[in-house]
């Protein structure tokens, strides 16, 4: 590793389709997409207790993927060699986190204060 | 270098990736000191503790408690949590690493990190990017994508109440790069020979 140098970290790119038939299949349940305006995913995330730079940062990152997928010249991202070559092995893929994660993300959601 | 000793900001995990605690785990396991700067001693920290790490309590923010994490150590990993106040952070690791003479920082910064990113916090990590190499402290910069437990954690209430994801991503064919924090992902990369 080179001072000033950079590295792009991406394990792999996925289409939201692969997304949600990812968690539906690993899961064993019917998974649903519900599409919310960036106005409700704001004020929600931050009635969950995220900070508002996060919530900001998100938001408009989440602008950005919806932009760059619809224009006609995207070439979408490049997966790069950095983590096998730094980390001696393929990154995981997310139907590895929701296998790893699935007694997490099945469980019975806790009650949060309103 | 067995007495090298590793300052790993973070390093007690927050809510977001965690990098700092797993980081942590993957030096010491390799035999490598660390240094672990948390914010609050409590039962996270101990945790670290117990692991074998040397625990210091400070704040990014309080630059003569960064001076007093940075004495004795050859290299940084700093990871600042997605909230306010990157660039005072910026400033005061850059100078008392500097100051103290570090040779390795390894810098977690967002994918998109230009003049011209899309989020502010990437405007910021370009600025704290730049500031890192002027420091003249051995200053690697680690562009992660948003991590799976990023996504885990924005999805989990409405997958386990309604199974439903809800987020504001467009159509199905919208594209987006995930990488993992922990495990073969970003935290992967640092290995011991690399601070």
């Amino acid at each position: 590793m080179a001072a000033g140098a950079t590295y792009p970290l991406i394990g792999a790119v996925y289409t939201l389709k692969d997304i949600i038939e990812t968690f539906g299949r690993v899961l064993g349940k019917d998974v649903r997409y519900q599409e919310v305006s960036d106005d409700e995913w704001w004020s929600e995330t931050l009635a969950r207790g995220v900070n508002q730079h996060a919530v900001e940062h998100l938001s408009q990152l989440w602008r950005s993927f919806r932009a760059a997928s619809l224009r006609p010249d995207f070439a979408g991202f490049e997966v790069t060699d950095t983590i096998e070559k730094l980390g001696g092995a393929k990154p995981k893929t997310l139907e590895e986190f929701v296998r790893e994660e699935q007694s997490a993300l099945t469980a019975e959601p806790r009650r949060r204060p309103v | 270098m067995s007495d090298q000793m590793v300052l790993v900001t973070g390093a007690a995990g927050g809510r977001q990736g965690k990098t700092g605690r797993h980081v942590t785990a993957m030096l010491l396991e390799r035999g490598i000191r660390v240094r672990a700067f948390v914010h609050r001693i409590d039962d996270r920290s101990e945790h670290l503790r117990a692991l074998g790490a040397e625990v210091i309590e400070g704040d990014f923010l309080d630059i003569l408690s960064v001076q007093r994490a940075v004495r004795d150590v050859s290299s940084i990993y700093f990871a600042y949590p997605v909230q306010d106040g990157l660039l005072d952070a910026t400033a005061i690791i850059a100078i008392a690493a500097h100051d103290a003479g570090i040779t390795r920082l390894i810098n977690l910064v967002m994918l998109r990190s230009a003049p011209d990113a899309p989020t502010p916090r990437m405007r910021q990590n370009y600025l704290s990017e730049q500031v890192f190499n002027w420091a003249a402290i051995g200053a690697a910069h680690a562009r992660a994508t948003v991590f799976y437990e990023n996504l885990r954690a924005l999805v989990t209430t409405s997958l386990a109440a309604q199974g439903t994801i809800r987020l504001p991503w467009g159509s199905d064919k919208t594209v987006v790069p995930l990488v993992a924090a922990r495990g073969r992902g970003t935290c992967r990369c640092w290995p011991s020979d690399k601070f």
